[in-house]
């Protein structure tokens, strides 16, 4: 039986900057995976928006993973809603002080020239 | 030419015709003194010297007349001259000869000692053989003296006919040819100069060799080192030598015909014996092929037939030493070629070819392939070919037994198909197809296509992929079949698949039978039988063909009313059995329904949960007699009714006593078994009825296995008996198991064994009831199902809420206990806020367990949950010792994860208690509902 993936994630792009947005839940198992195909997919950008409106479960993987990503020397601007589970999380851990946090993502210059680059499945299989 | 002449002439002349070889060696032994009778035939070739020759012949032939009866004086008067000492060495030459038996011991006695006897240095000797290349021109085998170097010898090999030598002269005339001197060879034979000053030979002596009929059988040539001067007393002694092996020679013929007249007997007998036990047509035509090139002495041999089309099928060939393989098969000009017919009645026109290549033939000797060779060939192919056939309709009359029995019991279209495409074979088709018309006759679906094995390709292909052609379908729906003798598979259908090439289908395909499937006038469907071996379709064939299609046609309707009874059950069954809720109040339900696999008739089996509110549950089982729409429909009103009852009469007794009396009142009911059993969670108790079924089962918490105390009864429908029914207590999270008989039913297994299984099945593990049902099902049931079952698996939590699961110890298990632990708090009715955070805190924990705890060992991890009113607790329990991070989950942690997970977890709990114990971690996680969902 074909199980639904427990995150997908979708790159999309604005000039430079890499829009990644990521729907269904992070845990334990399919963190490191996701950490290295957001960075292997933003290895380009220069900006990286990290959209986790569509999560409904993160734990503390999924922070650090975030920690990792924040890491990655590039601005980074993170989508996550009040309300969302994101949100309350990084609330609880006090990471909304450090990280800039928008309820929205964020409108940018040149509009509406976005495209697909590429869609990631992770389900807690080996392959991506 | 010159020779022929000479004989013409001379008979004109002679009343002594001359037509054997012989005559002109008569008229020399009457002048044997006449030295130069050689001299007029050394010129022979010349025109000069053939008139002299006639001349000679003319006065000799003359002289002979009448001479012959004086023949045995003159030879003796020839001997009479010869001195002692030669004499001597004649009889010692005659005692030599006398024991060689063969041509070749013949020969080699006189190369070897003829010399001798007559004082020459060498002596060859030359004779027809039947080996010799270009015997037919009349080319002769040559031995030569042993004396003679290598290189002469095989200069000598054989006596070209049209080469112009002493010895050839000799052979051809009749006539002694005698050179006396180096000068004389010179004049008369200018090419033979260099080979006989090779071999130091000056004069010569040819003679020809006669047998007792005067015929010339060979010649023996003598050679010296020195002038000879051809006395009469050495002329009387080389005409004495030949003589003696003339009749050696005559002998040693008489020998070898004798000899191969009796190799041949041994070799019809040996044919025979080999013929007797080859035991198919194949081992007799390689027997017969194999003999007939021996007897032959042909090149290569075939035995082929020829069908009406002309076309040559080889049955067995073999390919003589000498020939080569690859041109034996193309006929070439310098090839002979001889067809002998094998009347063999039940082959197509058999026939042995026998090719002999020009080289090697030679026209006295055409092959020769006894009539009683032919007619023990003859006889035993008949003999094989007529068992072949015997077998062949054997094997089809029976096979076809067998598919009439299989279109017999074809319960669907597609095994009708089936039946089809196995029956090809005992109508010697190789390949076949099966499709059928829709209701309207506007679409064909193919239902099956079948190539046999042996036309070694591809044997199935998808059916859908097979396109007939329009024109065909249109004549098909006519009614008419029709048969095509030359027809490839492209003139049926082409084929829509990409992996697949026509060409691999047309081959085998020469004819064709189309046969529409006619029912009551209409065409249900089409037939198509291919064929490898051409078919001439007579009357017989087809009506055959026609016939079975007929049958093929009745199979087909039949599945198909068959088929459309069967789905009309599935949709009456499915509609019936009731809709029974995964959950009622506290009950945890799962029924299953089965149906059967084996005659693809639906039964009368069904399960129902009926919530009778004040947290009672009622649970039906029932299990109509018989199979079909009418079991379904009785199980229908049966079930119907048994749900309209249960809310008035909810004591299982009652309720059965009430269903009793319904199916009393409707003739169209019939005997049903049924299981009642009444759930009264709020007083832990159950109570229990049975009307002839199979005894529910309850599994307690720990997975004890317990039949369930029950009143037993006959099956509904009995009447004038009291029902009865039994209450027992109910023990907290036990399950009880209804099902039908067809789950633990198997003929080739004892019930009680069957219960034992059932009863192992049930208490493996504590399951969710949807897994329990499933592993029921499939423990119990294989791929063959005869009967078909219904099952209800329930499970009742009472009062007392509480989660308990176990868990593989992987990251990958989280996502499925996160799944259940949430159905579980909103069946609790924790409202969602306060569930993300139960759930998050205790997927940290666990994932702090599988790490830290078990070290990714994949220990199990269980999680029990308990809740009530104003708060919720979930312990976690692992088998790990956390001893490396115990002293540090107050957040100092060094892994920056660990650290932000049980940071996390202490924020989102009212109380996190960590306990090591000597088996395992405890860690209780507690937190205060603020506000109950509605």
């Amino acid at each position: 039986m074909m199980q639904q993936p427990l995150c997908q994630m979708e790159t999309q792009w604005r000039d430079t900057t890499a829009i990644v947005t990521l729907e269904g839940e992070i845990d334990r198992s399919n963190a490191g995976q996701l950490f290295i195909a957001i960075s292997m997919s933003t290895s380009d950008a220069t900006d990286i928006v990290l959209d986790t409106s569509g999560l409904t479960y993160l734990d503390s993987a999924a922070l650090t993973m975030i920690h990792k990503i924040a890491d990655l020397a590039k601005p980074l601007v993170i989508v996550a809603p009040a309300g969302t589970r994101a949100r309350r999380l990084l609330e609880i851990a006090g990471m909304d002080t450090v990280l800039r946090i928008e309820e929205t993502q964020p409108a940018t210059r040149h509009s509406s020239t976005s495209s697909i680059e590429s869609s990631i499945r992770t389900d807690g299989n080996p392959a991506i | 030419m010159a020779l022929v002449a000479i004989r013409h002439r001379a008979g004109l002349q002679s009343e002594n015709a001359l037509v054997s070889r012989g005559a002109p060696s008569r008229a020399y032994g009457s002048l044997g003194e006449n030295a130069s009778v050689a001299n007029i035939v050394f010129g022979v070739r010349q025109s000069l010297f053939i008139e002299l020759t006639i001349l000679g012949f003319a006065v000799l032939s003359v002289l002979a007349f009448g001479l012959r009866t004086q023949r045995a004086m003159v030879r003796f008067q020839a001997l009479r001259v010869l001195t002692s000492s030669r004499s001597e060495s004649l009889r010692e030459l005659a005692t030599l000869l006398s024991p060689a038996a063969t041509q070749a011991d013949v020969t080699g006695v006189l190369t070897i000692h003829g010399a001798r006897t007559v004082g020459a240095i060498v002596s060859n000797v030359a004779a027809p053989n039947g080996y010799v290349p270009h015997a037919d021109r009349g080319d002769l085998a040559m031995w030569v003296s042993p004396h003679l170097s290598t290189e002469e010898a095989e200069q000598w090999t054989w006596l070209v006919a049209n080469e112009h030598t002493p010895m050839r002269d000799a052979y051809v005339l009749g006539l002694p040819v005698l050179i006396d001197s180096h000068k004389e060879l010179k004049s008369r034979y200018p090419d033979l100069v260099q080979s006989a000053g090779i071999a130091g030979v000056v004069a010569s002596a040819s003679f020809p060799l006669f047998n007792s009929q005067e015929i010339v059988v060979g010649v023996i040539g003598f050679g010296w080192s020195d002038t000879q001067h051809f006395d009469s007393d050495l002329l009387a002694m080389l005409d004495t030598a030949s003589r003696i092996a003339g009749q050696a020679l005559e002998r040693s013929a008489l020998y070898d015909r004798e000899q191969s007249a009796r190799l041949e007997v041994q070799a019809i007998q040996h044919f025979a014996a080999e013929l007797s036990v080859a035991g198919s047509v194949q081992g007799v035509a390689d027997v017969v092929v194999r003999h007939a090139a021996s007897f032959s002495g042909a090149d290569s041999v075939t035995l082929s037939t020829r069908d009406p089309n002309r076309e040559t099928t080889t049955l067995s060939a073999s390919y003589g030493f000498r020939a080569n393989p690859s041109a034996a098969t193309t006929t070439t000009s310098n090839e002979l070629r001889w067809r002998i017919p094998l009347p063999v009645e039940a082959f197509h026109p058999l026939q042995l070819v026998l090719h002999l290549h020009q080289h090697s033939s030679n026209s006295s000797t055409i092959p020769s392939v006894t009539e009683n060779f032919v007619a023990r060939a003859v006889v035993a192919l008949d003999r094989e070919r007529r068992v072949e056939l015997a077998k062949r309709s054997a094997d089809q009359a029976r096979l076809l037994a067998e598919v009439i029995g299989v279109l017999g019991s074809a319960e669907t279209e597609n095994q009708v198909a089936d039946g089809f495409v196995q029956s090809l074979p005992s109508f010697a088709a190789t390949g076949g197809l099966l499709g059928v018309f829709d209701e309207y006759q506007k679409r064909f679906e193919v239902l099956q296509v079948h190539f046999d094995p042996r036309s070694d390709r591809c044997t199935t292909l998808p059916a859908t992929s097979v396109v007939l052609r329009r024109d065909l379908l249109r004549t098909a729906m006519g009614g008419n079949p029709s048969f095509t003798s030359d027809g490839t598979f492209d003139r049926v259908a082409s084929i829509r698949d990409a992996r697949v090439s026509e060409d691999d289908w047309a081959f085998a395909t020469k004819s064709f039978a189309m046969l529409p499937l006619m029912v009551a006038g209409r065409a249900v469907g089409l037939a198509v039988m291919f064929f490898d071996e051409r078919q001439d379709f007579d009357d017989e064939q087809r009506v055959e063909l026609t016939s079975y299609a007929a049958l093929c046609a009745n199979a087909l309707t039949r599945s198909q009313r068959f088929e459309h009874e069967h789905e009309v059950a599935m949709v009456l069954q499915a509609s019936l059995l009731p809709q029974v809720p995964e959950v009622i109040g506290q009950a945890e339900l799962a029924g299953r329904y089965r149906p059967s696999t084996r005659n693809l008739s639906i039964g009368g089996d069904w399960f129902d949960a009926v919530d009778l509110g004040n947290s009672r549950v009622l649970l039906v089982v029932g299990d109509v007699v018989g199979h079909g729409i009418h079991s379904a429909a009785s199980m229908g009103k049966l079930s119907t009714a048994a749900r309209a009852l249960a809310p008035i009469f909810p004591e299982p007794a009652d309720l059965l006593t009430q269903l009793d009396r319904f199916t009393g009142s409707d003739p169209d009911t019939r005997f049903a078994s049924v299981a009642v059993v009444l759930v009264d969670l709020s007083a832990a108790k159950v109570t229990a009825s049975i009307a002839g079924h199979p005894i529910p089962l309850v599994v307690s918490s720990t997975g004890q296995v317990v039949e369930l105390q029950t009143g037993r009864g006959p099956a509904i429908g009995a009447r004038e008996f009291r029902r009865t029914q039994c209450e027992t207590a109910l023990e907290a999270r036990s399950t009880i198991i209804l099902y039908t008989d067809g789950l633990t039913e198997r003929r080739d297994t004892h019930i009680d064994t069957r219960n034992r299984q059932l009863t192992r099945a049930a208490g493996v593990s504590f399951r969710p009831v949807d897994e329990m049902a499933d592993h029921l099902l499939n423990s119990m049931l294989d791929e063959e199902q005869v009967d078909d079952v219904a099952l209800l698996v329930a499970r009742f939590d009472l009062m007392t809420a509480s989660f308990d699961q176990s868990i593989p110890g992987r990251m990958t298990s989280l996502r499925k206990f996160r799944c259940d632990l949430r159905a579980w708090l909103r069946q609790v009715q924790v409202v969602p806020e306060e569930i993300d955070d139960l759930l998050l805190a205790t997927g940290e924990v666990i994932t702090n367990s599988i790490e830290h705890g078990h070290r990714n060992e994949e220990k199990p991890v269980h999680i029990h949950a308990t809740h009530d009113s104003d708060s919720c607790r979930i312990v976690v329990t692992d088998q790990g010792d956390w001893l490396s991070t115990h002293g540090r989950t107050d957040g100092s942690n060094s892994s920056a994860t660990r650290g932000r997970g049980m940071a996390l977890v202490r924020a989102l709990m009212d109380d996190v208690q960590v306990e090591r114990r000597p088996e395992g971690t405890v860690v209780t996680l507690s937190k205060t509902m603020n506000q109950r969902g509605s």
